[in-house]
């Protein structure tokens, strides 16, 4: 998967960098990616592709009524494109398709609203502070248009349980993965997104810095009007 | 004449290769540095290269997150990335995966093997659980038990014809055969017991105070009657209004005269 350079996006990954809201910080990035295989995509997807195709034979043999036993070709295709994607945008981790077909839904435009008005109420209070009013969603779906024409869209979320979430290990209070994914153009631009606690999130940065995690605890009861 | 790195602080060494005593001021030798190892094919790394085989290195058994192995060593993601697959290609690092972290990409020097740490210990493979495994090792070690001289027998035993047997390709040792014990008797299927060295475990030849198993005598299995509902007031619906001279009391409780008759003594 190729990464696509589109300046439309930069505002929107520069407000997203590091919106502090108080007690929390909102980091999220939305990139664009176009389905053109690099040499480790094409290593990768192979070896998907003869996982995915292992665990079917593996369900039919077993008769259970899995979900993935129905994956056609180019579901099979979105699947990987989605995984690719991923291992992108998060080089650090290993995606499993079996695991990453639990976890990907297909979502509608109104699920998308509602994961804003969820989670984005107070970012977009920000955004319409520093913009004049302007409407974080409004701005965000024209940008997403001009680079995959949403309309045209299959939109799916990525929700990971803890183990294959690279966002739980940050210690993010919510985090959600949104990819919009055009088929005819071959591209598919991810929203990704957490929210970080900022009395959690030094403790955290350092790895497995369990000291610094109980010193700051203890600042918090210290200050407490117990 | 090319670079030699710095020679790095003291590294965990693999038994089997030493840094070998060697004049500490001639350059070619690259004394000190990881892997300490004459391996040639150290010389040919790059600088980059270098450097993240060290950092890895230095890790031992307990390999190193990619994005540890990015930090550490300063150097930007993409050249990390690249250094890591020419370094997997010359089979001098591998891949491996920490079961308790399945989703990280992990990497370690070639020459050692995953501590127990990340690897889950013998009971994993490839980072998850090998039910198969357990599953043909209980039932053969719950066998063992029905198959032994007065239906008992020690851990040692088990281990001994687990061994003999020839199934397994590696060696079970009589710790891991203890662990799988222990998992049977949990799980109801077989019972621990201490011999008193008298009876059945002297048919046995199994030592007084020593512990063993055997089949239960009901069959076994997940479901057991606890001892408080194998008496009549534990399951009773009356027991609320039962007092000793009242109605209803234990003196004219017809479920313990049902209970009783029904008892074999």
């Amino acid at each position: 998967m190729k990464f696509l350079e589109y300046t439309p996006l930069d505002r929107f990954n520069l407000f997203f960098s590091h919106l502090k809201l108080g007690e929390s910080t909102i980091r999220g990035s939305l990139e664009a990616y176009s389905c053109k295989h690099t040499v480790c995509d094409r290593k990768l997807s192979l070896s998907l592709e003869h996982e995915i195709l292992d665990y079917l034979g593996q369900s039919s043999d077993s008769d259970s009524p899995s979900s993935v036993g129905y994956l056609c070709r180019s579901s099979r295709r979105t699947l990987i494109y989605l995984i690719l994607t991923l291992s992108h945008m998060y080089p650090d981790y290993d995606f499993s398709a079996v695991q990453a077909h639990l976890f990907l839904k297909e979502e509608e435009w109104d699920n998308v609203r509602q994961v804003f008005d969820t989670y984005m109420f107070e970012a977009a209070k920000e955004w319409a502070l520093t913009y004049d009013g302007d409407s974080l969603l409004d701005s965000m779906s024209k940008a997403i248009d001009e680079v995959v024409k949403l309309d045209e869209c299959e939109i799916y979320s990525y929700n990971p349980d803890f183990e294959g979430d690279p966002f739980s290990e940050k210690g993010a209070i919510w985090s959600f993965n949104l990819f919009f994914y055009n088929r005819k153009l071959k591209r598919v631009v991810s929203f990704r997104c957490c929210c970080l606690s900022n009395v959690a999130e030094e403790s955290y940065f350092g790895g497995d810095d369990t000291t610094k995690e109980e010193y700051e605890a203890d600042v918090i009861f210290n200050n407490m009007d117990i | 004449m090319g670079r030699r790195p710095a020679a790095a602080p003291a590294a965990p060494v693999p038994a089997a290769k030493r840094p070998r005593a060697g004049p500490q001021s001639a350059p070619a030798s690259g004394t000190g540095a990881a892997g300490g190892s004459r391996d040639p094919r150290l010389a040919h790394l790059s600088e980059n290269e270098r450097k993240v085989y060290d950092a890895i290195w230095k890790k031992g058994d307990m390999g190193m997150w990619t994005a540890d192995l990015k930090t550490e060593t300063g150097l930007p993601p993409s050249v990390v990335t690249k250094a890591i697959r020419a370094l997997h290609s010359k089979s001098l690092t591998k891949d491996v995966v920490n079961y308790r972290n399945r989703g990280r990409k992990m990497v370690m020097a070639f020459e050692f093997e995953p501590s127990k740490e990340i690897s889950g210990g013998s009971w994993y493979a490839e980072g998850s659980l090998d039910v198969e495994f357990i599953g043909v090792l209980r039932r053969f070690c719950r066998r063992a038990i029905e198959a032994a001289p007065g239906g008992l027998i020690t851990t040692e035993l088990v281990a001994a014809s687990v061994r003999e047997s020839g199934v397994f390709k590696m060696e079970c040792s009589v710790q891991q055969i203890g662990e799988i014990m222990g998992a049977l008797v949990l799980d109801g299927e077989v019972v621990e017991v201490t011999s008193t060295g008298k009876g059945d475990f002297a048919f046995a030849g199994i030592p007084p105070g020593k512990k063993c198993y055997r089949c239960p005598r009901d069959g076994g299995g997940r479901t057991r009657v606890g001892a408080f509902a194998s008496i009549p007031c534990g399951v009773c619906p009356r027991i609320a209004e039962c007092t000793p001279d009242g109605i209803i009391s234990p003196k004219n409780c017809v479920y313990y005269d049902k209970w009783l008759n029904s008892l074999e003594f």
